[in-house]
Parts: C-alpha cells; structure tokens; sequence
C-alpha cells in the first residue's frame, strides 16, 4: 500500500493544524533564547582560557615577554655581581693572607 | 591537551627560555665585570677610592708582599722541621720547642698582616678605612676564631674544654 501526502488536500492538512497546533510565541521569546546561550558560552570559558585569549594578542604578549626578561636580567645581574665581588675580594684577601680559605 | 593549554604551555616555554637566558647572560656579564682587574681592582670599587688613594695602597701592598712571601717561606721550614722532627722520634721536649717556634711564627705573620691592614685603611678616607679594617679581621682572624669557638662549643669533638663543678 502506498501513503502519500498531498499538500492540495485541504481536508488532511486541516486535521493535521488540528491536531498540533502552533501557540503564539511569548513576547521577546528570541531575546531570551539568546541570552540563554550567551550564559552557556560564558559558563564553558575556563580560566585557561581566558589566560590563552590573553596570549595572543600581541601588544599584552610582547609586554608580558619584555617583563619577564627585565625581571630575570635585574635578578641575574644582581647575583652575578655579588658573585663577582665575592671572587674579587677573596682574591685580594688571598692576596695578602696565604692562609686564607674563601668560604 | 586543549587548543588553551597548548598555547599557554607554548608562551611559558618561551618565557622560561627567554627568562633564562636573560638571567644568565645578566649574571655572567656582570660577574665578569665585578671580578675583572688585578687583586686592588675590588679594594677601589668597594671603598670608592680615588686614584691617588689607589697608588698610595698599591705602594702598600707592593711592599707588603716581600714580606709576607718571606714569613710564608719561614712558616714552611719550620713546618717541615716540626714534621722531621716528629718522624725522627726525638723527645716531647725537642718537638714542643719546634711547634711553639711554629705557632710564634705564625702569630708574627698575623700580626704583620694587620700591621699592613692599618697602614692601608689609614691610606683611605676615615669611614672607609674602619670599615675596611673590620671587614679585613673579620676575614682573615675570624676565620680562626669560628674554628676556636667551634672546638669550644662541640661537646662530642674531644677538644671541649673540662672546667671544675
């Protein structure tokens, strides 16, 4: 047996508009639905991320860069010239005490 | 691994490096810099002294060194001379006289030694020089005392000293 549906039968389509019939939607019903999406979204960002968002652009990476390398060259020039006034004094101290052991 | 993770684990692994490398191209440059010179350079940078300060020091200490590499030498003979005579087996008595001679030589050169220390900090301006001066006893007779104290503070050493109840 073969079914198929004729969209000119006019008496089928009225009972299938019956038998579910489409409500009005509910004022700014669009809106809604956006902004239940939009709240999803932002759920899902995690703060990697955010973090990962942040290191491509390249304005907010190179400044990031350009901070940790001040930060490391001030640190490591101030333990290298500690470290080399250390050796400079011990060698004058071994200079003029041979019994000197630098510590 | 996540698109996020693998960036940021990318942009660390460039900071790292990059910090690194700052840090110990900083450090050797500035170590080298520090330590570069002859054995006064540290003397000049450390007291701010002038050039003239400087030469007047140098004299000093051109003319310490003869001396102190004598006593060294003295120092040495008489600690080989204790040694023989501790390998010969000659008498307490003969080995007590050579280190007491030993010991005597040794305070000579101490004493020397901070005969020079204040002829120097006296060549320095008057802050400078106390401040070298302590910072020279502190190195060089400090360390002997911080041995003494230590053989004095161990219980478990066998050199603590047994005074009366």
């Amino acid at each position: 047996m073969k079914l198929e549906f004729d969209p000119t039968d006019e008496k089928l389509t009225g009972l299938l508009k019956a038998a579910r019939p489409m409500g009005e939607l509910a004022p700014a019903f669009q809106n809604r639905v956006w902004q239940r999406i939009e709240r999803l979204e932002q759920k899902s960002e995690t703060l990697l991320d955010r973090v990962a968002s942040w290191v491509v652009i390249p304005r907010i990476a190179f400044g990031a860069l350009a901070a940790v390398i001040i930060a490391a060259a001030t640190l490591g020039a101030v333990h290298g010239a500690s470290a080399g006034a250390t050796e400079a004094r011990d060698r004058y101290v071994a200079s003029v005490d041979p019994a000197y052991m630098p510590r | 691994m996540t698109r996020s993770a693998k960036l940021i684990l990318i942009a660390a692994i460039i900071a790292v490096g990059s910090a690194a490398l700052a840090y110990f191209g900083a450090m050797h440059f500035c170590a080298s810099h520090m330590a570069s010179g002859d054995d006064l350079a540290w003397l000049q940078r450390e007291f701010r002294l002038s050039d003239s300060e400087m030469q007047r020091i140098r004299q000093l200490h051109e003319g310490y060194l003869p001396k102190c590499r004598e006593m060294c030498g003295r120092i040495a003979a008489k600690q080989n001379e204790v040694e023989a005579t501790l390998a010969n087996g000659a008498s307490t008595n003969s080995a007590e006289q050579e280190l007491i001679e030993l010991g005597t030589l040794r305070a000579e050169c101490q004493a020397q030694m901070l005969r020079h220390f204040e002829e120097v900090s006296r060549a320095m301006p008057a802050e400078q020089g106390k401040r070298y001066l302590a910072e020279m006893q502190r190195l060089t007779l400090g360390f002997h005392e911080q041995i003494e104290n230590s053989m004095g503070a161990s219980p478990h050493s066998g050199h603590g000293h047994h005074g009366n109840p």
